[in-house]
């Protein structure tokens, strides 16, 4: 019976909309597959129905159903976050200090795409003729999307059907949260957790793996009725393997699929195995996310080597495509009290308005010709609260942002400024003001020019008050790296910590360490700048950074080898 | 045996099912696919039922579907015969050789004896008189005589197949009446022709040689760690990338494809009792196609590391530690086992005893002598005078760097205990004489407490020099005009045996180990000790599960006894003189 139910929600593809869409659909669309458009939403002068309100657990839901859904779905979607860190502790997340925010709506108020969108479509059509090849637009009914700092959802239910128990949490979406974590987690952890989700069943008797899919089903079936079947399994050094090795390897498919079902194997082993070597596990993905790890990490960490890794996964293989496990709980936290209330106009304007700003993006990476009207509405939802009076910082920085995702960055300066005078918590807003006067600086100057640290404090500042909110961003180092190296003063001890602690956070981003290798170099810590140099270089994958990378190197070796006094 | 087909497609492996030896085929392109062929069906009717399986010389692809395999040569003499003045005299005839040359299709079918040594029968060059005695073979000539005629079967070696046409084997016979000669047999009809060339036999061990390149690519090294020199720049890069693949295991290249796009390979090490796997180049992958013991899994086998280090004079000193999963107590005792010879085998990387061991809660140091990979000359002397005192201090200086290593893992230095077999269960027991304050007790399994009946049986225990049993020892190394034979005696220096031994002795094996098992423990009960026996069945030679269970029942109770009991006085011994 509660398979049932389960089907009947996933038909209506509650949050993230998975799997009927895709998280980020549009990004992972296949060629041929239909774009889809995130929903417009009524407007409340057309819909009289009124929106709730509820702040729990770091999410801002805006509903329009009834408060019994509205409570139900919330209650729900706390319960399967809880769950969820049964299989994946907390620290493995993204930490975010601004809120997600979760849109609801239901039946009764079923969307409509704009007269404005219905005609660009139309004229669409009409030039792509046949040769769309099926390349057709739908209006989403549920979708996720995400910023640099935040996400956001909207879902549609259909309230007559609606079993909170039902609910599920998609794999994109633990994916999101996974790849946003820092210091960053290795590409193979990110995939065998994500894999392993798949096979996850949070609803019928929580939780529980179904087996492991092993390259196909048909080799599956295959090893689960003959447990001696050959199998190829990535040696562990080649699994853990960082970046750059990766870029290099081998790319035939069946080792493709190999490496994705053996990390699958790996984290589920883990997991299922619980106990000391689910504590190994975590422990040792840990250390990879701080950097490249070694097999004496590994065997730290489980109390054997890489070899022997291969051979306990190529031993436990032939169960895992037989087995379903039931992952124990444990006793759960109570879940925070939740009230639901009816929604300010403030409520309204930041909660739909972030909404409908994500929308701009996705729609603009899509569908660019139909962007307009997603602009507009995200304008007039956001102005509503402004214009009346309303200046919450949150507010503020959501319409900045609104202003920068348009291509508006001139309209997006008043927004920001007031709002990060206020102290919003929005890190990203910090970035783009920083990086809008950056860019202002050096209109015209030239590339070695060297500002005074006067000129350069209104760009530093702000990156500054980012680096003290979650989640930390690369691009805020790198920035923060760039206008260090341009600086005629050195950064202070605690400047540089900072500095040193976003090569850390983003050991795996080559072009943060550069910059922050650079603004060292600048300031005379060529041995500091060159260590940092070569434990990024690994993770270089593109030719123009690897050559940017050796060529500083390069520069910083001449300069380390010159007597003191010549530095 | 194990063999790859020039395409690299399939792999042929012997096995044994229910005792008896069979070739199982393997497609790796449909790796569910394999067929099992009985070796026994070449068996013929005078085989005894009680002789142990056959056994393979040769397994090789032919082609990409043809399987040739041969068993190893069986040789049943010949009745002895009455000359003219009545005395009973060898057979002047035969012997009977039975040499099949076997070949199958990849699919099973098409199987069959190619040729048999009988096929080449032959008789003296004069023994042939007439024109229609050449026309006969050997066998008609020999029934349609009235006078004895005289027939050797030759030896049958495999050179290997014609590269032009691999469906021809070339074959050589010597042995026979006549010159060697060579031969094609054709794999699918078995019929035989005379081959002009002068084919070079193929190098056996230690050297690797490739079959389709028709040369020495290699050499097998013998040392702590089986190791391969390749004199092949690529199967020395392919021996590389799959050492990276496999760290801290040896990796043993078996075979490879025509193309050498997949190699045929073999990794021991670790606790892992060895597994096959096919390198599949063009894919990087590496496809595990068996295991050496299905039935014991990684994670349920005790950790065993190989370990290797400079002894104090700078030798090479190596072996292996395997570590209790649960320990009998804390520091778990450590049992030291010496090799069975000397140098000796280096010891196997995985030991289903010393897991056994281990199961009991011991942690088990299995050693190699130090001259495993030859003697150094340095050390020749001192193995002339004392090689017992160089196997014991090496033991003590493994023990030392042992703890020194892990220092987080400490084992019981208080009680170490000795093991060994043959020689090994003799230095175990002189290991308690030596150095009574670091081992507490040891076990002989049909070990000789007397060396010098030991290595010359006839002088104690009577018997010729034809009957003088083989010793993996030797003998010159310690049997010499300058050997002090008291010095080396665990008999003769009954007296500095103070700590518990076990002496397990299966009766009758050896007549020498008999004799001075029995002696040592009269006199060690005239000392007033309680020596521990077993006599062993044979059964725990042959590795019969219950024989095997009731001795090491009986030495775990003799270990803790000796080692755990809470009544056993266990700190600084005192020397006995």
């Amino acid at each position: 019976m509660k398979r049932a139910a389960a089907t009947t929600w996933l038909v209506l593809g509650l949050h993230a909309g998975w799997p009927i869409l895709p998280s980020r659909a549009a990004e992972t669309r296949a060629a041929g597959a239909p774009v889809e458009l995130p929903p417009m939403l009524v407007e409340e002068s057309v819909s009289s129905v009124p929106w709730l309100y509820v702040n729990a657990g770091g999410t801002e839901f805006l509903s329009r159903c009834s408060a019994a859904t509205t409570r139900s779905l919330v209650e729900g979607w706390l319960a399967k976050l809880q769950l969820v860190r049964v299989l994946v502790p907390e620290e493995f997340f993204v930490r975010m200090d601004v809120p997600a925010v979760f849109v609801l709506y239901a039946q009764d108020l079923r969307l409509k795409v704009s007269a404005e969108i219905q005609r660009e479509l139309q004229a669409r059509e009409m030039r792509l003729g046949d040769a769309s090849g099926g390349d057709g637009v739908n209006i989403a009914p549920s979708m996720r999307l995400s910023d640099r700092d935040m996400h956001a959802s909207i879902a549609y239910i259909d309230e007559a059907l609606f079993d909170a128990s039902t609910m599920s949490v998609s794999p994109n979406h633990v994916r999101y949260l996974l790849r946003g974590r820092v210091p960053e987690l290795p590409a193979w952890l990110i995939d065998g957790i994500t894999r392993t989700w798949l096979r996850a069943d949070f609803v019928l008797e929580p939780i529980m793996l179904g087996p492991l899919v092993w390259i196909n089903p048909a080799e599956s079936d295959a090893l689960a009725s003959d447990a001696s079947r050959p199998r190829a399994l990535l040696p562990a050094n080649e699994l853990f393997a960082n970046d750059a090795a990766r870029a290099l390897e081998n790319r035939h498919p069946r080792r493709r699929a190999t490496r994705a079902s053996t990390e699958e194997l790996f984290v589920r082993w883990a997991i299922v195995s619980g106990g000391e070597i689910r504590e190994a596990f975590w422990k040792f993905a840990a250390r990879a996310a701080a950097g490249p790890v070694t097999e004496d990490d590994f065997e730290a960490s489980f109390g054997f080597d890489y070899s022997e890794l291969r051979d306990r996964l190529s031993d436990y293989l032939p169960k895992a495509v037989k087995e379903t496990v039931r992952i124990e709980p444990g006793k759960q936290p109570p879940l925070p009290s939740i009230e639901v209330e009816r929604a300010t106009p403030n409520q309204i304007a930041r909660v739909r308005g972030e909404w409908e700003r994500l929308a701009i993006g996705h729609v603009q990476r899509r569908l660019p010709q139909v962007r307009e009207p997603y602009i507009a509405q995200a304008r007039r939802t956001l102005h509503r609260a402004f214009d009346a009076g309303d200046r919450d910082p949150r507010l503020l920085a959501t319409l900045g942002l609104c202003e920068i995702d348009a291509g508006n960055p001139a309209g997006a300066l008043p927004f920001l400024e007031p709002a990060i005078a206020l102290g919003v918590v929005r890190p990203r807003a910090y970035y783009e003001l920083a990086r809008l006067r950056f860019a202002e600086l050096r209109r015209g100057a030239s590339e070695t020019k060297v500002f005074s640290f006067a000129e350069l404090a209104p760009i530093i500042q702000p990156l500054r008050q980012a680096l003290m909110q979650a989640p930390p961003l690369p691009e805020i180092f790198g920035l923060l790296g760039e206008a260090w190296a341009r600086c005629e003063l050195p950064p202070n001890a605690a400047e540089l910590v900072e500095l040193e602690n976003g090569a850390r956070l983003f050991a795996r981003r080559p072009a943060v360490g550069y910059a922050i290798a650079r603004a060292l170099a600048r300031h005379g810590k060529s041995a500091e700048a060159a260590a940092l140099l070569a434990a990024t270089a690994g993770y270089a994958t593109d030719e123009s950074m690897r050559a940017e990378i050796a060529r500083l190197r390069a520069e910083l070796s001449a300069a380390l080898a010159r007597p003191d006094a010549e530095r | 045996m194990i063999a790859l087909s020039p395409d690299g497609q399939r792999v042929a492996y012997t096995a044994e099912d229910g005792g008896k030896l069979a070739i199982v085929i393997m497609n790796l392109e449909r790796p569910g696919a394999q067929g099992t062929v009985p070796v026994d069906f070449a068996r013929d009717v005078a085989h005894a039922p009680d002789e142990p399986p056959v056994r393979l010389r040769f397994l090789r692809w032919a082609t990409n579907t043809r399987l040739v395999f041969a068993p190893t040569e069986r040789v049943v003499p010949l009745p002895p015969v009455t000359d003219n003045n009545g005395r009973v005299i060898p057979n002047p005839d035969g012997p009977t050789r039975i040499s099949p040359i076997l070949a199958v299709d990849a699919d099973g079918r098409q199987r069959g004896t190619l040729v048999d040594a009988k096929d080449f029968m032959d008789t003296p060059a004069d023994a042939r008189r007439t024109l229609a005695d050449l026309l006969r073979t050997t066998t008609e000539l020999v029934a349609t005589r009235n006078e004895p005629v005289r027939w050797r079967m030759p030896h049958l070696d495999i050179l290997g197949f014609l590269p032009s046409d691999r469906e021809q084997l070339i074959l050589q016979t010597r042995g026979g009446y006549g010159m060697p000669a060579q031969h094609l047999v054709d794999i699918r009809t078995g019929s035989v022709r005379e081959f002009g060339g002068d084919w070079p036999a193929p190098p056996g061990e230690p050297q690797v040689f490739d079959w389709h390149r028709l040369k020495v690519v290699g050499e097998r090294k013998v040392s702590a760690r089986p190791t391969t020199i390749w004199r092949d720049d690529e199967l020395g890069r392919v021996q590389r990338e799959l050492e990276a693949k496999f760290p801290r295991r040896v990796v043993q290249l078996l075979d490879w494809s025509e193309t050498r796009a997949r190699v045929l390979f073999c990794v021991t090490g670790g606790s892992d009792p060895g597994r096959v796997f096919v390198f599949q180049r063009p894919e990087d992958l590496v496809l595990e196609i068996l295991r050496h013991a299905p039935w014991l899994t990684a994670a349920k086998l005790d950790d065993t590391r190989f370990f290797e280090f400079a002894a104090p004079d700078a030798a090479r000193l190596s072996g292996y530690l395997t570590w209790p999963k649960n320990p009998s107590r804390t520091p778990p005792p450590l049992l030291v086992v010496f090799p069975s010879g000397f140098p000796g085998r280096p010891q196997p990387a995985f030991d289903p005893e010393a897991q056994i061991f281990a199961d009991l809660g011991f942690v088990v140091a299995r050693l190699n002598h130090r001259s495993v990979a030859g003697i150094r000359a340095g050390d020749l002397n001192a193995l002339r005078i004392g090689v017992d005192r160089v196997a014991v201090d090496d033991a003590r200086s493994a023990i030392d760097w042992l703890a020194g290593q892990n220092p987080a893992r400490p084992f019981d230095r208080r009680r170490v205990a000795t093991l060994g077999r043959g020689f090994g269960g003799y230095v175990a027991i002189r290991a308690l004489q030596l150095q009574p304050t670091l081992f507490r007790c040891g076990i002989a399994i049909d070990a000789p407490m007397e060396l010098r009946g030991w290595l010359r049986p006839q002088e104690t225990v009577g018997g010729n020099s034809a009957t003088r049993p083989e010793r993996d020892i030797p003998a010159a190394l310690m049997d010499h005009a300058e050997t002090d034979w008291k010095k080396l005696s665990v008999l003769e220096q009954a007296e500095a045996l103070a700590n518990p031994v076990l002496l397990l002795v299966e009766p009758a094996r050896d007549a020498a180990v008999d004799v001075s098992t029995e002696k040592l423990r009269a006199r060690l009960q005239a000392l007033g000790h309680r020596p521990g026996h077993l006599a062993l069945e044979p059964g725990f030679a042959a590795g019969r599960p219950e024989s095997r269970a009731t001795v090491y029942r009986k030495i775990d109770e003799f270990l803790n006894e000796h080692l755990h009991d809470h009544g056993v006085r266990i700190g600084p011994a005192e020397k006995v003189k």
